[in-house]
This record gives structure tokens, C-alpha cells and sequence, in this order.
């Protein structure tokens, strides 16, 4: 079921609400960044993110094709959302870090879906042979 | 397993450090608010380890940490790292975590 969400960093310069389905599944990467980040996120499709804070405390970080802009927070570091558009996944997206969404009950988040992607291999609609250290 | 020395970095390059440890030891996961936002994997080393402690410092001295505006180390173990201009600039200072 979608829900709004209310989701920070851990300082509080970063405030977003999302509408975000968890039912619909979450989603762990082996990829470069995903990994160092150990990332779990959620994707929305941008008119279900809304930015509550000032952009100028966002950091953005990009590599390599610079075809996703992965976020943080300039005091705190959380990385606690991400955006860009790839063509495969239907274009302009967010992506919010579901460990960052406030007041969401553990068990709840435990229990929610998660793909797994190979991107470390660009085999992003594959599960890696190894996930259990995402 | 026995201890082994491991080369440690961010995504960007900028924080690279070394690190001996053994695995095996142990490692922790924490529900506090900042490792849950961070999903903190981390694997402690005492204090003690001058090889720990000099290789931090020689991290925190390279070029690369010149984005890092506050950088302090007490007893061997970092203890304030901000205005980083990478999440995992903090993370691996702060938890000396990474494989």
C-alpha cells in the first residue's frame, strides 16, 4: 500500500515526504556506489517526492556516466536519496533510502521486498550469486 | 582467519587508509540513529595499534582529505569528522569499516 512518508538525514538539514509503496518492493546493488553506501532504497516517480528543505545543504555526488545524482547531506553525510533517469526503468526517477524514513516501524521495513541487482557486473536485473552482505 | 592489513577507500578515492584486523573477531551492526541511516557495518581495532593510528593519520594528511574541514583523532579512534563531502568519508573513518 503507498504511504507518505516523512524521511531526513540524520542532522535534519535533508526533509523530504515521499509516497512510497514498500509492498512494491525495495531494492539492494552490489554496484560501486551502492556497496560503499550499503544503499537500500525505494524508487518514486518524482511528482511522489517532494523536497521540504533547503537544496543548498544537498551535496551531489556523480561518476561514470553521471546519469544518477546520488545525494547527501553536507553536515552529516547520510545519503538519504537519489535521482536521474534511466531509460529502463521508465525514465526520471527518485530514489529514497528507505533507512532513512522517519518513524517507520523496523518490523515493517524488515518485512518489505527486496530485489537484488548485479550492477557490479552491469547485470542490474539479475540477482548477484552473493547478497547476503548488502 | 588470521589478522590481515586491508586497503580501505570511498567511492571517490579521496579517503583511502589501511587497516589490520581479523575478521573473525567479529564485527557489529548497531540500531542507533546515525548506523541505521548509514547501515554502519563496522569492525573495531583497538586503540592500542600504532600501525592502526599511523595509518589513519597519514590518510588524514594526503592531499585528498583536504575537503575535510574537522578532523581529530584521541587515543587512535576517530572522533569527529564533519562538513565531509562524502558519506563515506565519514563512515570509514568513523567505523574503520570496508573489505
Amino acid at each position: 500500500m503507498k504511504l507518505t512518508y516523512k524521511g531526513s538525514c540524520h542532522c535534519g538539514n535533508i526533509r523530504y515526504e515521499a509516497d512510497v509503496d514498500l509492498d512494491a518492493g525495495t531494492g539492494k546493488c552490489n554496484c560501486s556506489i551502492c556497496w560503499k553506501r550499503r544503499y537500500w532504497g525505494a524508487i518514486v516517480k518524482p511528482d511522489g517526492f517532494r523536497l521540504q528543505c533547503d537544496e543548498a545543504n544537498i551535496a551531489d555526488y556523480q561518476f561514470s556516466s553521471n546519469s544518477v545524482h546520488h545525494r547527501f547531506c553536507k553536515t552529516c553525510g547520510v545519503a538519504a536519496f537519489g535521482h536521474g533517469y534511466i531509460e529502463e526503468i521508465g525514465g526520471a526517477y527518485y530514489s529514497v533510502n528507505v533507512a532513512c524514513l522517519d518513524d517507520l516501524d523496523p518490523a515493517v521495513l524488515a518485512e518489505a521486498p527486496v530485489q537484488y541487482m548485479d550492477g557490479r557486473n552491469n547485470n542490474w536485473f539479475h540477482a548477484p550469486a552473493e547478497t547476503r552482505h548488502l | 582467519m588470521a589478522k590481515r592489513t586491508y586497503k580501505g577507500s570511498c567511492h571517490c578515492g579521496k579517503v583511502r587508509y589501511e587497516a589490520t584486523f581479523d575478521l573473525d573477531a567479529g564485527t557489529t551492526k548497531c540500531n542507533c540513529a546515525f548506523c541505521i541511516n548509514v547501515a554502519a557495518w563496522m569492525m573495531s581495532i583497538r586503540p592500542s595499534s600504532p600501525r592502526c593510528r599511523w595509518n589513519i593519520w597519514m590518510a588524514a594528511t594526503t592531499d585528498g582529505m583536504k575537503d575535510l574541514s574537522r578532523f581529530a583523532i584521541s587515543d587512535g579512534r576517530t572522533e569527529q569528522l564533519l562538513s565531509v563531502d562524502s558519506i563515506l568519508s565519514m563512515r570509514q573513518m568513523h567505523c574503520i569499516s570496508f573489505i
